[in-house]
């Protein structure tokens, strides 16, 4: 049976694309087919981690909101990625529905808008056309229009959020709308901690807090920054803490 | 006299866009009906069996809830006697003209550049 996955975070700059990157490669490695789509449209940023550019990207989610074409036409195979260091590659798929990176269209989505009930008939039409397993949906900060919707039609809702003040106060707010949107399956996952953080009691605290299972907690890493979403963790850096993290969030997804 | 049925058709288009659900508006409903429609959209679409079961109505009580929800155009009825969330498009900004004209002066210069 197929689920939309939805990944989101009430803030900006909390890693919530490479999240979605890593989850959905680390299913896709698994065998399963997945659908990534950039739900982002005021700051596409997802199709990076994936290696598309504007140069190689004729099709997009703006297209399909305009009606220029349909749904799977805006879909790109990125299952190169997948491929390991030893030059194995899964029986796995990946397709990638980036938002665009041009300006002009940009402009044109906040000035005109779109028609909400066509995004809602994408997500299904992408499940049905590219047969997927899994469709991770990685939303724009904050709660507006595509966000409610995403919210509302997922199976699993992962939000992510740092250890901050004002990330503790805006994933409140987040839980609130998502309890109200009965999410069938809540997690929060805590990017960025500082290594030396006591994990166990942070987690405890969190869910003490929230009434919700933390999922994981990652841990700000070096090794991140320095890869500066030029690729995929997890492919990357196989054996790291964090890669070993983010593969017990993706099998909690497939269980939930 | 074409001319007039068009902008009749125009206008009436618009109207049909303008209408629907905000899904902001979903946050405000009433338990229930928020209910109802947080249901129905992960259905997709849905009979009035399904809706009369969900209710726990029957199908007439079930009929006259979705007739009502068809008038206020929050529901759409599909072929085939299914009924789905009708929602409201996403408005566009409300930036100044003036903004929305330099943008589109920079974006042309920059796309003919390439």
């Amino acid at each position: 049976m197929d689920k939309i996955v939805s990944v989101h975070s009430f803030r900006g700059g909390t890693g919530k694309s490479n999240v979605t990157a890593n989850l959905a490669t680390v299913i896709a490695g698994a065998g399963k087919r997945v659908g990534v789509i950039d739900t982002d449209i005021q700051s596409p940023g997802i199709h990076v981690l994936f290696g598309i550019d504007e140069e190689n990207m004729d099709k997009s989610l703006n297209d399909y909101l305009w009606g220029k074409c349909a749904i799977e036409q805006a879909a790109y195979d990125v299952s190169r990625v997948l491929k390991t260091a030893a030059g194995e590659m899964p029986s796995g798929t990946i397709y990638l529905i980036p938002a665009s990176l041009r300006a002009g269209e940009i402009a044109r989505v906040l000035r005109e808008g779109y028609d909400v009930n066509l995004l809602n008939d994408g997500f299904r039409e992408l499940v049905r056309k590219l047969q997927l397993d899994y469709l991770f949906i990685d939303t724009h900060p904050g709660l507006n229009e595509e966000t409610l919707l995403s919210i509302t039609i997922s199976d699993v809702l992962l939000i992510i959020m740092r250890p901050d003040r004002q990330d503790y106060q805006g994933t409140a707010v987040t839980v609130e709308v998502a309890r109200k949107l009965e999410v069938p399956e809540l997690r929060l996952v805590v990017n960025k901690a500082l290594a030396s953080f006591d994990f166990k009691a942070l987690k405890e605290r969190i869910e003490g807090t929230y009434g919700v299972p933390v999922a994981g907690i990652l841990a700000e890493s070096e090794e991140m920054i320095a890869l500066g979403s030029s690729g995929i963790f997890c492919l990357k850096h196989p054996s790291h803490p964090l890669s070993q993290t983010l593969r017990s969030i993706a099998e909690q997804v497939m269980a939930a | 006299m074409s001319g007039l049925f068009d902008r009749l058709g125009q206008e009436l288009q618009a109207r049909e866009k303008a209408s629907g659900l905000s899904m902001a508006d979903v946050l405000t409903l009433p338990d229930d009906l928020r209910r109802l429609f947080n249901w129905m959209m992960r259905q997709e679409e849905v009979s009035l069996a399904e809706v009369a079961a969900h209710l726990g109505q029957d199908e007439p009580s079930a009929q006259d809830t979705l007739a009502r929800l068809i008038e206020q155009c929050f529901v759409r009825e599909m072929p085939a006697g299914r009924y789905r969330v009708r929602l409201a498009p996403k408005r566009g900004g409300q930036l100044p003209v003036n903004i929305w004209q330099a943008l589109d002066e920079k974006t042309e210069k920059e796309e003919g550049g390439r």
